[in-house]
C-alpha cells in the first residue's frame, strides 16, 4: 500500500509515553496478583471446597440440565456469558469497522469470495454437505443440555457451513443484479450483522424480562415459563444457548465477508483463478 | 460364540486393511516427489483406510447408536475427503504449483 502514514501530533505522542507507562504498571499488578492465586488444581484451594461441589450436588435438580458445563455456563454464571458473548460480538463489529470501513464505502457491499470456485465435483459434495452440516449445527446447540455442545459449538458449526457455501458458490449479493451462474444462498453480510445482533439482544433481553418478573439479571427462576423452576430454568437457558448460537454464527459471517471484502479491494486474487503462474 | 468370533476375526481384518492403507498414505506423503502426487496417495490412501478403519470399529462397537455414528462419520468422510483433495488440487493447479517431471529433481515434502 502506497499510503503514507498520517502526520503525528503531540496529543498522540502524549498518548502513547501514557501507554507506555501504564503497560508496565499494569502488567506488574497483574504478575503480583496472579502469586496470590491458589495453586492450580489444588483441592484445598475455595473453587473446590466450595464451589465446585455445590454445582456436582444441585446443578441437575436445580437447572435440569444434565450437562453441567452448560449449567454453570448458561445458569450459574450467565452474567459471564453475556460478557463472553459481547466480546464475540465486538470483534466482529471491530473487525468489520476496520477492514470494512478502510475502503472507504459507507455502504455494505455485496460480500462473499470475488468469483464462485466453479467446480462440479465442489457444488454437488457442497450440496450434500452443507445441509447436514447446518442440522448438526442447531442439534449441537439443543443436546448441549446433554451432551458436550452448547451455543458457541453450534454457532461456530453454522458459521463454517455459510462458509463452506461462499467459497464454492461465491459472493452473496444484497438484492436482485446477481451474476445468474451464481445461486444465491445463505445471509448477506447485512443479514450476518443482524443475527449477531439479534443474538446479543436476545440474550440480554432474556435477562431483563427476568427482572421485569420481578427477580435479578439474568436469574431465571422469575420466568413465567410453568411451575416446575427446574424446568422454567431449563427453557431459559435454552434461549440463552439460542441468542449465543446466532450471535457466533452471525460474527463468523460477518468476520469471513469483511476479511474477503478487504482482501478483494487490496487486489488479492483469492478464488479468482488469476493467481500467479511460473 | 462363533458369531461374535467371526465378527471380530472380520473387523480385525477391516482395521488391518485401513492401517495398510493409511501406512501406504504416510509412505506416500514421505516419498513422493511433488505436490500433486503426494495430495494423490493422501487421498486416495487416506479414504480407504479411514473407510475400513471405520467399519471395523462400527463391526467392534457393541451399542447401536455407536454403530450408527461411526457409520454418519464413515458417510461424511467418504464425501469430504475427495473433495477437500480435489479443491487442493483445484487451487494449486490455478496458483502455478509445479508439476514434477520424470527425471526432475524431487521436491522435499514441506518444502515449496
Amino acid at each position: 500500500m502506497g499510503a503514507s502514514p498520517p502526520p503525528r501530533h503531540e496529543a498522540s505522542r502524549v498518548r502513547r509515553l501514557l501507554g507506555a507507562a501504564a503497560f508496565p504498571a499494569l502488567f506488574t499488578g497483574l504478575v503480583l496478583g496472579m502469586a496470590e492465586l491458589p495453586e492450580f488444581g489444588d483441592p484445598a484451594s475455595p473453587a473446590s471446597t466450595h464451589v465446585s461441589p455445590r454445582f456436582i450436588e444441585d446443578a441437575a435438580a436445580e437447572t435440569g440440565a444434565a450437562n453441567m458445563v452448560t449449567a454453570v455456563l448458561a445458569d450459574y454464571r450467565g452474567y459471564d456469558t453475556l460478557g463472553e458473548t459481547a466480546v464475540i460480538f465486538a470483534a466482529g463489529l471491530g473487525c468489520l469497522v476496520i477492514l470494512a470501513a478502510a475502503g472507504g464505502r459507507p455502504n455494505l457491499p455485496a460480500a462473499g469470495m470475488s468469483h464462485p470456485f466453479g467446480s462440479v465435483i465442489l457444488d454437488a459434495a457442497t450440496r450434500i454437505l452443507v445441509p447436514v452440516v447446518l442440522l448438526f449445527a442447531v442439534y449441537v446447540l439443543i443436546h448441549g443440555h446433554i451432551s458436550p455442545g452448547g451455543g458457541f459449538q453450534g454457532g461456530v458449526l453454522f458459521g463454517s457451513g455459510l462458509i463452506m457455501m461462499r467459497l464454492v458458490w461465491g459472493p452473496a449479493h444484497e438484492g436482485g443484479a446477481h451474476h445468474p451462474d451464481v445461486p444465491v444462498f445463505g445471509p448477506s453480510l447485512r443479514s450476518s450483522l443482524m443475527l449477531a445482533c439479534a443474538g446479543i439482544l436476545g440474550y440480554a433481553g432474556i435477562g431483563l424480562a427476568a427482572m421485569a418478573f420481578g427477580g435479578e439479571f439474568l436469574n431465571y427462576g422469575t420466568l413465567p415459563l410453568g411451575s416446575d423452576p427446574a424446568h422454567v430454568r431449563e427453557l431459559a437457558t435454552l434461549g440463552i444457548e439460542a441468542a449465543v448460537f446466532l450471535t457466533v454464527a452471525g460474527t463468523v459471517g460477518v468476520l469471513f465477508d469483511t476479511i474477503s471484502i478487504g482482501m478483494r479491494e487490496n487486489g488479492v486474487p483469492i478464488g479468482s483463478g488469476r493467481g500467479p503462474r511460473e | 460364540m462363533v458369531a461374535a468370533t467371526l465378527t471380530e476375526g472380520i473387523a480385525v481384518l477391516l482395521l488391518a486393511a485401513g492401517l495398510f492403507f493409511i501406512l501406504a498414505a504416510v509412505i506416500g506423503i514421505l516419498r513422493l516427489p511433488d505436490f500433486f502426487t503426494r495430495l494423490h496417495a493422501m487421498g486416495k490412501c487416506d479414504t480407504a483406510g479411514l473407510s475400513l478403519s471405520l467399519l471395523g470399529l462400527a463391526l467392534l462397537a457393541g451399542d447401536p447408536a455407536v454403530t450408527v455414528k461411526l457409520l454418519l462419520v464413515l458417510v461424511l468422510v467418504a464425501v469430504a475427503n475427495p473433495t477437500a483433495t480435489h479443491a487442493l488440487a483445484r487451487a494449486a493447479s490455478r496458483a502455478g504449483v509445479k508439476v514434477w517431471r520424470p527425471g526432475e529433481p524431487a521436491e522435499p515434502a514441506g518444502e515449496r
